[in-house]
């Protein structure tokens, strides 16, 4: 038969025990333990009434350290509230940068494209895209500046813009039935079709197809990602 | 009864070493994670410091590209004054919390900021869109006389070839050129006039200079 015993909620005590227990094991135990004991004791009965204070004189001073399991959920309790409050707290980091870089997105985007509507409404109002008529582009000189014989035009316009950006020009007009392309010479026209990061900007103009019939269009501006970006 | 159950208690407490592993455990954790939490708070602090300061700067940057930028699309309208540029105007190198003066260079491609904050060099760095140069327009004219033998104004355009010339105008703006931001800046347009045939045409270039 194996017998263990719980004493005062700390002290685990298990052993061998030959013979009978007689009585009622529920209550009150009556009579004597009779037998083997595997380890040595004071002599006195094994089992005392619950209430009186209990001893035993082999135990180590450091052995419940060790032997005993009841206090493992508390520091684990410790560790999670801390866990919990040092995960908040990298999530409130990585929120805070996310919403940091979306903001330098958005600034540098709307920065640039800042820059871009200025390109496009210096371009609107350029003398170089226009004939007679002050207010009107027209579509004779887009003819001539975006066909093969206007390199000089060509050269002409994009001399007042700095290298940094590297655009093109395209108006179309609002129809959809005339469409003019300007790209500059010193700028490989593969360069365009490359899937990069662009911003344009448009602004509406009005063209002037022949002397007898004007319609409106736009003026887009589209620069395309360069190496400093 | 009572005491005796309640000294029997204290006497338990006293005697049972069993805490030692939870107060060593998880205390000692609880002393990391705060020391590590305090630093990580700490440390952002100071790298907000920082950012807001540079974003100071890259403002500073930006509001001078932008006077630039509008003194160049002004060129395409016949209504484009040229601008006197007080950088003191912002105030914010005065009592900006930076660890020594901010420097500003200009060059033919970009405008330049620099400053130190918290040990650490930081930059403003904006490109122009239209075209520059970091000149007077006496030393632009005789730069173009030197090379082209012509000084590019209406009366005495440059050769033909927009190339050669842009190539140039890149090459000698390419360096930068220190300004003092307690002086005002004169951002001014001026024609470069090239012979094409028997017609005269030109185009404009920003001059920047104290």
């Amino acid at each position: 038969m194996c017998v263990s015993s719980s004493i005062n909620d700390h002290s685990f005590v298990s052993g061998e025990l030959k013979g009978e227990i007689s009585g009622n094991v529920s209550g009150k135990i009556s009579g004597s333990i009779s037998g083997k004991f595997p380890f040595k004791h004071s002599g006195k009965p094994f089992l005392r009434p619950f209430r009186e204070p209990f001893r035993i004189p082999f135990r180590n001073p450091f052995s419940g350290l060790f032997r005993d399991e009841s206090g493992v959920l508390e520091p684990q309790a410790d560790l999670l509230s801390t866990a919990l409050s040092v995960i908040g707290f990298v999530v409130f980091a990585v929120l805070l940068s996310q919403g940091y870089l979306g903001y330098e997105d958005r600034s540098f985007a709307l920065e640039n494209y800042d820059s871009v509507s200025l390109l496009a409404e210096s371009l609107a109002g350029s003398p170089v895209l226009r004939a007679e008529n002050p207010d009107l582009l027209s579509a004779r000189v887009l003819d001539g500046i975006s066909g093969t014989g206007g390199k000089v035009e060509r050269e002409r316009l994009f001399a007042a813009f700095s290298g940094n950006y590297v655009f093109l020009i395209d108006i179309r007009t609002r129809d959809g039935k005339w469409e003019w392309r300007i790209m500059p010479d010193d700028t490989d026209p593969a360069f365009f079709l490359e899937e990069t990061d662009r911003i344009a900007a448009s602004v509406p103009v009005v063209i002037e197809l022949n002397p007898a019939e004007s319609v409106p269009g736009t003026l887009t501006v589209v620069v395309y990602q360069p190496g400093w970006v | 009864m009572n005491h005796r159950i309640r000294m029997h208690s204290v006497w338990i407490i006293l005697e049972d070493e069993s805490a030692w592993a939870d107060f060593l455990i998880s205390k000692a954790a609880l002393i990391l994670a705060s020391a590590v939490l305090f630093a990580a708070l700490f440390q952002l602090g100071a790298g907000f410091r920082s950012l807001e300061a540079g974003e100071e700067l890259d403002a500073a940057a930006r509001d001078f590209k932008a006077a630039v930028d509008e003194v160049g699309a002004g060129s395409f309208r016949e209504d484009s004054p040229d601008v006197l540029y007080h950088f003191e105007e912002f105030g914010w190198f005065q009592f900006s919390p930076f660890e020594r003066g901010v420097e500003a260079y200009v060059s033919g491609e970009y405008f330049r900021l620099e400053t130190e904050i918290d040990g650490k060099t930081v930059w403003a760095v904006k490109p122009f869109a239209f075209r520059v140069l970091p000149f007077n327009e006496t030393e632009m004219r005789g730069k173009l006389l030197d090379r082209f033998g012509a000084e590019g104004s209406r009366e005495d355009p440059l050769p033909p070839g927009y190339s050669e010339i842009k190539e140039y105008l890149s090459a000698i703006g390419t360096a930068e050129k220190e300004m003092d931001i307690a002086k005002d800046v004169s951002i001014r347009k001026e024609f470069i006039y090239v012979k094409e045939g028997e017609e005269v045409s030109g185009f404009v270039c920003i001059l920047i200079y104290q």
